[in-house]
């Protein structure tokens, strides 16, 4: 008797392509789903920093500025002990301090511009914000880095015009888009996509998990589980860092004083 | 170290990427106590005199010979302390002492945290230990002796063209890119790890400004003075258990370089392999980026193969 033995594969490409193409769609649908979730973190997480930015940043940063002039002070007086004028040593410790004050005040210019993002925001219909997030999720879909054809620049350039609510340069980069090109076809095309898709999805598992371990993530959890408990605690800290802020002016006030500036 | 005196204010060099860190973040974390100080393999320092990372505050520097010898000096060694600061801070401060910078206004409080222990050292019981130890080192004529015959041994220079050895286990690298001379190092296995190590570490004090995983990388920092203190103090060569710990966080640490200065990083392959990313197209890098990075890769593929 004859043996059958099984020589062409030809015969169960069909199968085998069509369990790939379903594998394929689904880890598809995952990694879908899984960009979107991540995505939407960062957003979040980048409007926890705005509003942390806005209410305690701004007021360390006014922290800083008290810190330089104790500082400018102190060093007046190192300089006055070893024989310079009042006059000669402010100008020298003014110099020295000249560059740290142009940090903060770029430092004060980033927050201004974060107080208009977050404006910006509020003032945006809801009708808009539906475009905004539906236009986001499909082009999220398409650029992300880990997708074949991603392209990590624009996904920040998408991201960032999303938490702008800038909905014209959503369409701009909607309408200039390309497809993603030839589909694959061939059992080992897919096989590969199959494998690419599935470093894509472990890949975003370790971002989230990074992200996760974020100062802004541990914030946004606290600021939660504390407004459950009917507490507020940026307005907390901004209470405790306020009144750092009153001692030091106190502080700066007397220096002041003691020479002649008050 | 009282948790209020904690250093964090950092205005220059910010290191965003090693985790998206943001000094501002960082006080506002810690004043809500929801910043858990994490424990580390040992505690590092910057030496306030030469900005290289080290093993102790009090001894004489392994890189400069330099130490504390005055209250003052104990105190701002004390507060460029894994204790006080985090990572990119000590990296931060690294950098600022090798420009030259005036500490007290790279770290706004610092002037502070030296005048209030310096008028109530009842508040701060660890000092006048400290202070001794520092009269001791100050007063034994042995601690220059001692100092220079560890910093020696940091000293490899090639016999042929006299220049600092950097690659571990290749020819000297300058007699390779200026005379395109292959002149073997011959270099003794301990000097080989301190060469790699040395290699890594002050990749990581100029030019490290992201990493993958910003906990590994840390803590491979911490191991790296570790190890590079120990070969160096005592002639011992690295831990197998150590070595392979190194190995796991530097796997770990998976992509990491320096996004600002070099554009150029590292990326761990699946066989356990670095390899070199560079941002543009080979010969728009920068040379001193080119050889930055062989350095690292080559002293890194002698540390993960011996």
């Amino acid at each position: 008797m004859t043996k059958l033995i099984k020589t062409n594969s030809a015969l169960d490409e069909p199968l085998e392509k069509r369990e790939l193409e379903k594998a394929i769609s689904e880890k598809e649908k995952k990694l879908n789903e899984l960009i979107e979730e991540i995505e939407q973190l960062k957003i979040d997480l980048t409007a926890v920093k705005q509003e942390y930015d806005i209410k305690i940043g701004r007021l360390y940063l006014k922290l800083d500025e008290l810190d330089l002039e104790i500082l400018k002070f102190k060093k007046i007086e190192d300089l006055i002990n070893k024989g310079f004028s009042f006059e000669e040593s402010q100008k020298i410790v003014e110099e020295t301090l000249k560059k740290r004050r142009e940090q903060i005040e770029e430092e004060y210019k980033k927050l201004n511009e974060e107080e208009k993002e977050i404006e910006t925001r509020k003032s945006i219909s809801e009708e808009d914000k539906k475009e905004l997030k539906k236009l986001w999720r499909k082009l999220a879909h398409k650029y992300h880095p880990d997708k074949v054809g991603g392209n990590e620049e624009m996904m920040k350039k998408i991201n960032k015009a999303y938490a702008e609510g800038d909905l014209e340069t959503l369409r701009a980069i909607d309408q200039s888009g390309t497809g993603n090109g030839v589909e694959a076809q061939t059992i080992e095309a897919l096989k590969s996509k199959l494998a690419g898709l599935e470093i894509s999805i472990k890949k975003i598992h370790q971002e989230y998990e990074l992200l996760k371990k974020s100062e802004w993530f541990i914030l946004r959890e606290n600021i939660e589980k504390a407004k459950k408990h009917n507490r507020d605690i940026l307005s907390e800290l901004a209470d405790k860092v306020l009144s750092d802020i009153a001692k030091k002016e106190n502080q700066v006030s007397e220096l002041k004083k003691k020479y002649g500036q008050g | 170290m009282d948790k209020d005196k904690q250093i964090q204010k950092i205005p220059k060099y910010s290191i965003d990427k090693i985790a998206a860190k943001s000094i501002l973040a960082t006080r506002g974390l810690r004043e809500l106590g929801l910043l858990k100080d994490k424990k580390h393999f040992t505690i590092i320092y910057t030496c306030q005199f030469c900005g290289r990372l080290i093993n102790y505050s009090s001894t004489p520097c392994a890189f400069c010979c330099n130490f504390p010898k005055t209250k003052r000096e104990v105190i701002v060694a004390q507060a460029l302390s894994s204790e006080s600061m985090e990572m990119d801070s000590l990296l931060a401060v690294s950098k600022a002492v090798k420009d030259g910078e005036d500490l007290e206004i790279v770290i706004a409080n610092l002037r502070d945290i030296i005048d209030d222990v310096l008028e109530n050292p009842s508040k701060f019981s660890n000092y006048p230990a400290l202070f001794k130890l520092t009269e001791f080192y100050v007063d034994n004529p042995n601690t220059i002796t001692r100092a220079e015959e560890i910093n020696n041994k940091i000293k490899i220079f090639c016999n042929h063209c006299n220049n600092e050895i950097i690659l571990a286990d290749k020819p000297c690298f300058y007699c390779t890119i200026e005379k395109n001379q292959n002149i073997e190092n011959n270099l003794a296995s301990l000097q080989k790890n301190i060469v790699a190590l040395n290699g890594f570490l002050l990749f990581a004090e100029n030019y490290l400004d992201f990493s993958n995983d910003k906990d590994a990388m840390t803590e491979l920092i911490f191991i790296s003075v570790y190890l590079l203190n120990r070969l160096l103090e005592k002639d011992e060569l690295p831990d197998k258990d150590l070595k392979k710990y190194w190995r796991e966080l530097l796997l770990r640490s998976e992509y990491f370089g320096s996004e600002k200065t070099l554009g150029a990083a590292i990326r761990m392959d699946s066989n356990d392999k670095p390899s070199m990313v560079l941002e543009s197209a080979q010969d728009k890098v920068s040379s001193t980026a080119l050889n930055e990075m062989i350095r690292l890769v080559e002293n890194i593929i002698y540390f993960l193969k011996v």
